[in-house]
């Protein structure tokens, strides 16, 4: 009772901070039925017998909550890099900008996981048409008139160019632990990551992002020097496509 | 099971543990953190290029959880120091950050950063660079987990298991000791030999030019290569931004048993091979060219190959260089080697001579060449009570002679 009371209090301090100039949402939770860990061997702040990543029980700062190996059965895992190609001015081919009407309906998200398994190369990407909206089961995306169409599920922010590239002074970043990608790169990864008697043995095994680097840790506004350490590139003035990279932990998970 | 049986696979299990890890130049000794970095050479400190004449060394370790591994090494200025983390994976499933300090070896300060660093300029998320060494002293050298950006072991690498790992150092000079023979070396036949346990060879690669070198390795024998360009008239390397380059390395039959192309940094290239016994040869080319015969429009650009291997010296063949061994070359001093790859014969002259035992002196895993695992002084079970029945007797026999 007393750790649920924690939790509460610990998600309703969350919610309280300050407003972000890019607020992806709450910390994203862990997949149903996926235990976590600490990477420091601590419990959570939850105390004990709580679980990392459910409810906002997060880990101490520094740590990361990663998937139990004890309690999960791990069948693979890959390290790969994670880039986000975001472009807001989709023009025609000879155009420099997009000036139609659609403009911002046309923005465009793309998603490119490289890694590579057993010696071999492997790159898997889709192009995203978000809508307008949001998911309004969780948060609806606080889209104005004048932002493109770039409303990721479970987001309250869309993901536009501002808001995919980091500034000194921000003070949340990109959510994407525990992120899902939809059904084509999921089955992608999936297949890529697994030997042929593990894809069928386990045909909706989980394929889970454990851990993203790349994206700045702790709280606080951002300092120069995490900054530094980003690897992204700004292209929301010049009509190009802004880009960002992220080195990611891919698990794949017995169901 | 019976008893008998888990006895037996308890044997065997704690044998297979016993195993020592492959020869290398320098074993890394645990702890070996910012504060207390291991020795390159193990026998002490002493100037790299005197002791590593060839330039290169091969160094093996081993990156725990929370573990953070530094070597140090005294430079001169005007070197070019070049480092390279070499792992069995390629560096698919292990990220690791190298940085090259400039400090003395008991400095531990987690505030002061690197001179320089590196994350994934090697192959997959492992870390290679050049570093021109700007003073004269004691430089060194620590290898972490890519998260860990102050040196403190504070990353999330080695989760599953610990990380065995290879470290390439090497050292290049304004007037390399060691470089190309062309146009001898365009052919794979007559490339440039390099001595056991690798060296640094400095040559240049033009459009249509192949560079071709060789090395006797003995099985198992692990070797690292790794290509550095090299900027005109300055001792620095712009990391592969412009040049791209092909590696190969062929076994003695000529087929090839390892090839590269972007390993990195840039488009560089690298490689790490565990061979069977024999001569193998190494070819430098462009990236263009699939079948190494010179089709391609790489260059002109002067580079550095570093090629690094377990070498000789290891003569008992238990994983490790130390007095037993330096003792065996010394005892075969005059005796012709038995072959290319006799560990008696360090420096491959197809003689062992007292040069060779004293080279392999300074190869010795440990200071004083100590064994790599001290025997702890074990009793013979008895207490020395055992001793006052002899001596009880002789005193009888002294009484009933008075």
């Amino acid at each position: 009772m007393i750790a649920r009371t924690l939790v509460v209090l610990a998600l309703a301090a969350g919610l309280a901070q300050s407003a972000a100039a890019f607020s992806p949402g709450p910390p994203r939770p862990i997949p149903p039925n996926v235990t976590g860990v600490c990477s420091d061997g601590q419990d959570p702040q939850g105390g004990p017998g709580t679980f990392c990543g459910v409810a906002a029980n997060a880990c101490n700062p520094g740590a990361v909550c990663l998937v139990d190996p004890a309690a999960e059965t791990i069948l693979s895992t890959a390290r790969g890099v994670l880039t986000l190609i975001v472009d807001e001015d989709v023009a025609a081919f000879l155009a420099d900008t997009d000036t139609s009407p659609g403009r911002l309906d046309n923005a465009r998200l793309t998603v490119l996981f490289e890694l590579t398994k057993g010696g071999t190369p492997v790159a898997v990407a889709e192009t995203f048409q978000l809508d307008r909206l949001g998911d309004p089961n969780i948060v609806e995306c606080e889209i104005a008139d004048e932002e493109s169409s770039l409303c990721v599920p479970t987001w309250r922010q869309p993901i536009t160019e501002t808001n995919l590239i980091a500034n000194l002074g921000d003070v949340q970043e990109l959510g994407l632990q525990w992120a899902g990608v939809n059904a084509n790169l999921t089955n992608a990864l999936r297949a890529a990551l697994l030997t042929p008697e593990q894809l069928v043995a386990n045909p909706s095994a989980l394929v889970l992002l454990e851990v993203v680097d790349g994206v700045r840790e702790g709280f606080g506004p951002i300092t120069a020097d995490e900054l530094a350490r980003l690897d992204q590139f700004d292209h929301s003035g010049d009509g190009l496509a802004s880009v960002r990279r992220l080195k990611v932990t891919i698990q794949v998970v017995a169901p | 099971m019976t008893r008998r049986a888990r006895q037996f696979l308890l044997l065997v299990g704690l044998a297979l543990a016993a195993l020592p890890a492959a020869a290398a130049v320098v074993a890394e000794s645990e702890p070996n953190g910012r504060g207390a970095p291991d020795p390159v050479p193990a026998t002490g400190l002493a100037p790299f290029a005197s002791v590593y004449p060839n330039g290169s060394v091969l160094v093996s370790g081993t990156l725990a959880p929370g573990d953070v591994d530094f070597y140090s090494l005294q430079l001169s200025a005007g070197q070019l120091l070049l480092v390279g983390v070499f792992d069995a994976q390629g560096g698919e499933l292990n990220d690791a950050r190298v940085g090259v300090f400039f400090e003395a070896p008991s400095a531990n300060d987690p505030n002061d950063p690197p001179e320089a660093e590196n994350d994934d300029g090697g192959p997959g998320f492992l870390s290679r660079l050049a570093v021109p060494v700007a003073q004269s002293g004691t430089w060194k050298i620590g290898v972490t987990g890519f998260r860990d950006v102050s040196y403190t072991g504070d990353h999330l690498e080695a989760r599953g298991a610990s990380i065995p790992y290879r470290l390439a150092v090497a050292v290049t000079t304004a007037s390399p000791p060691r470089s190309e023979t062309e146009p001898a070396n365009d052919s794979a036949a007559t490339g440039d030999l390099l001595p056991p346990g690798g060296a640094v060879l400095r040559g240049a690669l033009a459009p249509g030019d192949v560079d071709w070198s060789a090395l006797e390795l003995a099985a198992g024998e692990d070797v690292t290569v790794s290509l550095f360009d090299l900027r005109a008239g300055v001792l620095e390397s712009p990391a592969g931004e412009l040049t791209d380059t092909r590696l190969q390395l062929q076994d003695g039959s000529t087929a090839p048993v390892a090839s590269n192309d972007d390993g990195g940094p840039g488009f560089l290239s690298n490689a790490l091979h565990s061979p069977a016994a024999g001569r193998h040869r190494i070819g430098v080319s462009g990236h263009r060219d699939f079948d190494f015969d010179g089709d391609h429009l790489t260059g002109p650009v002067d580079y550095a190959l570093v090629v690094a291997s377990e070498g000789r010296c290891d003569v008992n063949g238990d994983g490790f260089i130390d007095q037993s061994d330096v003792d065996a070359v010394f005892a075969a001093r005059g005796q012709a080697a038995s072959g290319p790859t006799d560990p008696r014969d360090n420096d491959g002259s197809g003689a062992i001579d007292v040069l060779d035992s004293r080279a392999c002196a300074l190869q010795c895993g440990k200071p004083r060449c100590q064994a790599q695992v001290v025997a702890p002084t074990v009793g013979c079970g008895l207490l020395g009570l055992e001793l006052l029945v002899p001596l009880w007797l002789v005193r009888l026999r002294r009484q009933r002679r008075t």
